[in-house]
């Protein structure tokens, strides 16, 4: 009953925030993209125990798929999201399955190199992506023909909102399915999974697919609604940020992701206003805390409290 | 040196069988390599008509090759009802349907259910196994062999760490299974394996030594000089 | 640039990237601890020679083993204080705490140094460039490759004919086996810590000149440590050492002959040796 009530809070909440903070909706809308971001991330490292430091290769896919259609004359956001989730998707594929048999540290170091070498890639490719300068010329034609993407952000952010939502229903049918159950064995003894009957490697790759397309259709979001598309949107930073704001909110719980993100960038916010620096120092120290006293995130330091079971 | 040397033997169908051997004898590694876990360097395996030599642990599964583990190897973070329901979902077919809730599966849940009630695990069934004490975890690891509906189960050890008035009892609940489904079992302890098998293998250094029914293992004396005179350590 | 220079300057990086990298492998391959703020002790090496350089006076020879013994002592209090309690903890965890320390670092380095690139004034018979065999070639980069060479020699010996370092390679290739054997391995973890950190001090220094440092050095740099050490394969030394070759030549040579390819070239190499050997050139399974 606690984790519908969650759920129904985690998709009510931005409603909340849009009418407490009408100024803000860019910024809530870039949160609502991160949170889905976390939440495609959550299923790889906190279902199928799969650590991965190189998402964002998928999140930018998407972004550079969404802003290339865009600028060669096809506007319309909701394929190009659609799109650019299958394109992500399909990358998901090779990766997953380069990755499957890996240890964990040559996980980590696979998927850092590939997301490195895609960042180089667009870098390079100054006259495809923009390189350095970031892809700019985009025009997304009005959503559903009607609304119009508007500079205060108010249909940005309802945009944001319903991608959220139904990447966090979608996300949430995936972890209650017997799909999910049996990445969280995979998680929880590979070998064993196996003498069961399930066929391990071909599962991480289905799951590397899901949360690629997720993913990616977050980054497309976000370019949609931006119009522009970022090189930081394949770097490494935005690799380890997710990976910290997943951790922030709780690895393993679906609604993770939004507290994660919520808290992160609401800090973020904020302290880089102070300085920069100031918020670089004390977001480490946080995370060295976070280490040592909430290895399973802030929600799990609240359930652990509340006397409540994991997962 | 060869852990599994020039091994041959043939299990029919519902048979009992026990293996038997000093440690350090090849049993595990014969075991993991009928399950899947490790490869031959020649020979080949056929179960009911099938070369499975070559195919992966998870298929052998499909074919009702089953294995537990002396080493407790279970899902810790899922309940005892979780891993024997999934163990149940892969078996129907079930592990990839990716959006439909498996709280709608009811008929495999309740299978689970009397799967751990038979190996009277009914009280734990929804706690973290990674909570339960050790014995309890044996006959978890025994479920989740059962779950399977396996044609062959190969039990490594399973009484390895438990109080005897309980493996006797695991051992009642094996030896109910149905005809058709044959148990080789690896043990130790010299008494369950004459109650309980039909045959025995005895394995040293990798071949087999022996075979026989208990009666005539047990008055090999090579055999006990060698291994049943060896240390009475269980 | 002659082919000679070319060659020099990639070996010369490689080097470096060496030094670094070789108490990261050891870490790793003893403890499976992937240490991603290796990088910050290379920083502090750096920062510490600048510092006494600038603002102390003290001449650069002099700097070198004193970036070494500071970088080391960072890496032992660390040690001791905070990394050895987190041996047993998950991959993640460790992610998390490492790039903590990571963002503190580069925010202390900006706090106390200022964000911009440290200069940094070679004495005069260092700099340049010498006669080597027909060729012109930076006399800073051979005189790095040559203090290079001399420690990983010293490294080698000390591996292979002490009594520490039979401990240490006997605790990598099998750490239960070890302690079974009465090595005391957390000491060895503690050691072998802060010899590494205070390696990567030294590589620091060195850096400065070659690589430039700034509070991004530890970021900017990581991936090519973690490369270097994971294509190299985790506890051995001549993994590593391959493996910086490949990085140093590799990116060294794009530089010059195809600079608009970046170091797209090196990432996709790596990718690939990392798919093909996934423990590594010299590593073993763990």
């Amino acid at each position: 009953m606690t984790r519908r009530l969650a759920a129904g809070a985690c998709i009510l909440a931005p409603l909340c925030y849009a009418l407490a903070l009408p100024d803000y909706l860019v910024f809530g809308s870039q949160i609502l993209v991160m949170a889905l971001l976390a939440i495609s991330l959550d299923l790889l490292v906190g279902y199928a125990g799969v650590a991965t430091l190189g998402h964002a290769a998928f999140f930018g896919a998407g972004a550079y798929v969404a802003g290339l259609l865009s600028v060669h004359g096809w506007g319309e956001p909701l394929t190009g999201v659609l799109i650019a989730a299958c394109v992500a998707g399909v990358l998901g594929i090779p990766i997953g399955l380069l990755t499957a048999r890996s240890g964990t540290l040559a996980r980590l170091m696979i998927t850092l190199g590939i997301a490195v070498l895609l960042y180089e890639t667009a870098n390079r490719a100054a006259g495809v992506t923009g390189g350095a300068d970031g892809l700019q010329g985009m025009e997304i034609w009005p959503l559903l023909g009607v609304f119009d993407f508007d500079l205060a952000g108010k249909i940005g952010f309802a945009y944001a909102w319903c991608a959220f939502v139904l990447g966090f229903i979608l996300a949430r049918f995936v972890v209650k399915s017997p799909f999910g159950l049996s990445l969280e064995a995979i998680r929880d003894n590979p070998l064993r999974a196996a003498g069961i009957g399930i066929p391990v490697k071909a599962r991480l790759t289905a799951a590397f697919v899901i949360s690629a397309a997720i993913a990616g259709a977050a980054g497309a979001v976000l370019a949609q609604i931006t119009q522009v598309v970022a090189l930081n949107v394949l770097s490494v930073q935005l690799s380890a940020d997710v990976l910290v704001i997943l951790i922030f909110g709780g690895i393993g719980r679906i609604y993770g992701g939004l507290i994660g993100a919520t808290l992160y960038m609401g800090a973020h916010h904020w302290m880089s206003d102070l300085s920069p620096v100031y918020w670089q120092f004390w977001l480490g120290l946080v995370l060295i805390a976070c280490a040592f006293l909430a290895p399973s995130g802030i929600m799990g330091l609240m359930a652990r409290r509340a006397g409540g079971r994991d997962t | 040196m060869r852990a599994v040397d020039d091994v041959s033997i043939t299990i029919p169908e519902g048979a009992r069988y026990a293996l038997i051997g000093p440690n350090g004898a090849g049993k595990t590694t014969l075991v993991s390599m009928l399950s899947g876990a490790l490869s031959s360097t020649s020979g080949d395996i056929t179960f009911a008509g099938e070369d499975l030599t070559r195919v992966p642990m998870h298929i052998r599964v499909r074919h009702g090759l089953a294995r537990t583990y002396q080493i407790t190897s279970l899902f810790p973070r899922l309940t005892a009802r979780e891993q024997v329901a999934l163990a149940i979902f892969e078996r129907d077919g079930m592990g990839w349907k990716w959006l439909s809730p498996r709280s709608r599966l009811t008929s495999q849940y309740e299978e689970a259910s009397c799967l751990l009630d038979l190996v009277k695990l009914g009280a734990d069934a929804d706690l973290p196994v990674g909570g339960l004490p050790y014995g309890k975890q044996r006959l978890l690891e025994i479920a989740l062999g059962l779950a399977a509906r396996p044609r062959l189960l190969l039990l490594d050890e399973p009484a390895a760490g438990i109080p005897s008035t309980l493996s006797a009892e695991l051992f009642e609940v094996i030896d109910a299974l149905p005809a058709s489904t044959a148990i080789l079992f690896i043990e130790h302890d010299m008494d369950l394996v004459f109650r309980f098998a039909q045959k025995i293998i005895v394995l040293m250094n990798g071949q087999v030594f022996m075979e026989g029914t208990p009666s005539e293992i047990a008055g090999n004396a090579s055999v006990r000089q060698i291994y049943l005179g060896e240390g009475d350590h269980d | 640039m002659q082919f000679v220079g070319v060659l020099l300057d990639g070996i010369a990086y490689a080097s470096l990237l060496f030094i670094i990298s070789a108490g990261l492998s050891i870490t790793m391959g003893l403890m499976q601890f992937a240490n991603l703020a290796h990088g910050a002790f290379a920083m502090v090496g750096g920062y510490a020679c600048v510092y006494c350089m600038n603002a102390l006076g003290v001449p650069y020879l002099a700097t070198l083993p004193l970036a070494f013994l500071i970088a080391g002592a960072f890496g032992l209090v660390l040690e001791l204080a905070l990394y050895r309690r987190l041996y047993e903890a998950s991959h993640l965890t460790q992610v998390l705490f490492t790039v903590g320390v990571l963002n503190v670092s580069t925010a202390s380095a900006v706090f106390l140094f200022g964000a911009g690139s440290q200069p940094i004034h070679l004495p005069s018979y260092l700099q340049g460039q010498i006669s080597f065999f027909g060729a012109t070639i930076s006399t800073f980069r051979l005189f790095t490759v040559v203090l290079v060479v001399a420690m990983a020699m010293l490294l080698a010996s000390i591996v292979r004919f002490t009594r520490f370092g039979a401990q240490l390679r006997c605790a990598v290739d099998n750490r239960r086996a070890a302690i079974g054997m009465g090595i005391n391995v957390d000491r060895l973890m503690t050691i072998a810590f802060t010899f590494g950190s205070a390696l990567a001090g030294l590589g620091g220094a060195l850096g400065v000149q070659l690589l430039g440092l700034d509070p991004s050095f530890a970021f900017k740099y990581l991936v090519y440590f973690l490369l270097v050490v994971v294509v190299g394969g985790s506890g051995s030394f001549v993994g590593p050492l391959l493996a910086a070759l490949i990085v140093g030549m590799l990116d060294t040579a794009s530089r010059y002959y195809a600079p608009e390819t970046g170091s797209f070239t090196l990432y996709l190499l790596m990718v690939a040796l990392l798919v093909m050997f996934p423990n590594g050139l010299y590593g073993r399974a763990r």
